[in-house]
């Protein structure tokens, strides 16, 4: 009987699991800024330790460094970058601060301490840049970030 | 007697093979030294159920540790996450410390050593719990931005994330996180020294007492798929399994204990079998 009551457990909690992976998966999207991102793009973007953009105010999240291919998460085209970057900062941030009830039914939020806050390095997508780092995954920058002057940066003609 | 010494040694040598492979697996990131094309970038926003910090540069998978903390910083609940720690769990138990953790693997290694070597009263085995609840759970939700979770502290962190990347840093390989020699590198590198010299004395310090991870599994040992079970009318209390138990238990008195790491050292004294169910 032991025996029963304890392999029953065991499948329980084994299909728990897989149901929290699988609902995960399937159906949760987390608020970051503007963006609704999957928990895996919230392991790789929101806690990415460098943020590029290109002229044309690509936005590339990188999250892993050596020699791991950058993706490119959100396109904001014909946008100058420097306005794309700070725009996506200060989206965020409102949405952190100010507007912390965007909802949708099965959407859930980001609380009040996000680490989008952690100031992205804005620089030009030159593969393996030692320079400009963005501060530690781990530790998410406290203030408000201040985007700097992209090198390449220009208006967009439209 | 020399049996049991024998395979106890066949198995041990098993068991560091496998954690050998672990660490390789672990770190596939060194391949594209080799092949500069392979992306495997994928793996690399998922949490594995390995104690290993994603902060190195060579890591195939996120820490689970370090996703908890970082997801209980921004106040979410990570589900995957989650889900993969209760499978694992509910499957082996604390396997994953006694065959796939490569911490644990290199205090196996430290323990070797010749010191003076020492017992832990188990009631330091709570304080992990305390250390996974306050500083993996409560403190980064509490204090996000202060640098008191338990990454800004762990020593795999700093063997595995920050010593690299300080020497990446300085070879002009890489960027990432490395704020320089400050005090929190020093700090850093007093907690890794201490925990490795307390793996010396002590057979898998850190695991018995900090590792919140080992906390996590430990909760699952008493149910968990893969077992321990007794060959009862073999037992003649010769307490020849707790001698060879690593982590100082007597696993005919506590089979299954929160403690137990599954190495299944204790299984070849022939009076502990292992099984499934």
């Amino acid at each position: 009987m032991k025996q029963v009551m304890r392999l029953t457990l065991v499948v329980a909690l084994a299909a728990v699991s897989v149901g929290m992976i699988a609902h995960s998966v399937r159906s949760v999207r987390y608020q970051v800024g503007d963006f609704q991102l999957t928990e895996l793009e919230v392991n790789q973007y929101t806690f990415a330790e460098q943020i590029t953009h290109d002229a044309k105010g690509n936005l590339t999240f990188t999250s892993a460094l050596v020699n791991d291919e950058p993706k490119t998460f959100v396109q904001v085209a014909c946008v100058d970058p420097a306005l794309a970057v700070s725009v996506l900062q200060s989206t965020a941030l409102t949405a952190t601060a100010k507007k912390p009830a965007a909802t949708k039914p099965s959407v859930k939020k980001l609380g009040s301490k996000k680490p989008a806050a952690k100031a992205p390095a804005v620089k030009t997508p030159t593969a393996k840049t030692p320079t400009a780092k963005a501060p530690a995954s781990k530790t998410p920058a406290p203030k408000k970030p201040t985007p700097k002057k992209p090198a390449v940066g220009k208006a967009c003609p439209t | 007697m020399g049996s049991i010494i024998t395979r106890a040694k066949r198995l041990r040598a098993l068991r560091y093979t496998i954690q050998a492979v672990s660490l390789i697996g672990l770190n596939l990131g060194f391949l594209n030294v080799f092949f500069p094309n392979l992306v495997l970038t994928g793996l690399r926003c998922m949490g594995g159920p390995v104690f290993y910090c994603d902060n190195c540069p060579w890591s195939t998978i996120f820490c689970p540790l370090g996703l908890l903390v970082r997801y209980s910083k921004i106040g979410l609940v990570p589900f995957i996450t989650i889900g993969t720690l209760g499978l694992v769990g509910t499957l082996g138990g604390r396997f994953v410390c006694g065959w796939l953790c490569p911490f644990g693997f290199l205090q196996d290694l430290l323990y070797k050593i010749r010191a003076r070597k020492f017992r832990l009263p188990s009631q330091l085995g709570y304080a992990k719990y305390v250390v996974l609840v306050v500083f993996v759970l409560l403190v980064p939700h509490l204090w996000p931005h202060q640098p008191y979770s338990f990454c800004d502290g762990c020593p795999s962190g700093t063997l595995e994330g920050l010593i690299p990347r300080a020497i990446a840093l300085h070879w002009h390989v890489t960027p990432g996180e490395f704020n320089g020699f400050n005090v929190k590198f020093y700090v850093r590198m007093a907690i890794l020294l201490g925990t490795l010299m307390l793996s010396i004395s002590v057979s898998r310090g850190f695991c018995r007492t900090l590792c919140p991870l080992g906390a996590i599994f430990g909760l699952f040992n008493k149910f968990s798929l893969f077992r321990y079970g007794l060959t009862y009318h073999k037992c003649t209390d010769c307490g020849a399994c707790a001698k060879v138990c690593p982590v100082d238990i007597d696993p005919i008195r506590q089979m299954n204990d929160a403690e137990c790491i599954k190495c299944y050292e204790c299984t070849t004294t022939r009076h502990i079998k292992m099984g499934v169910g």
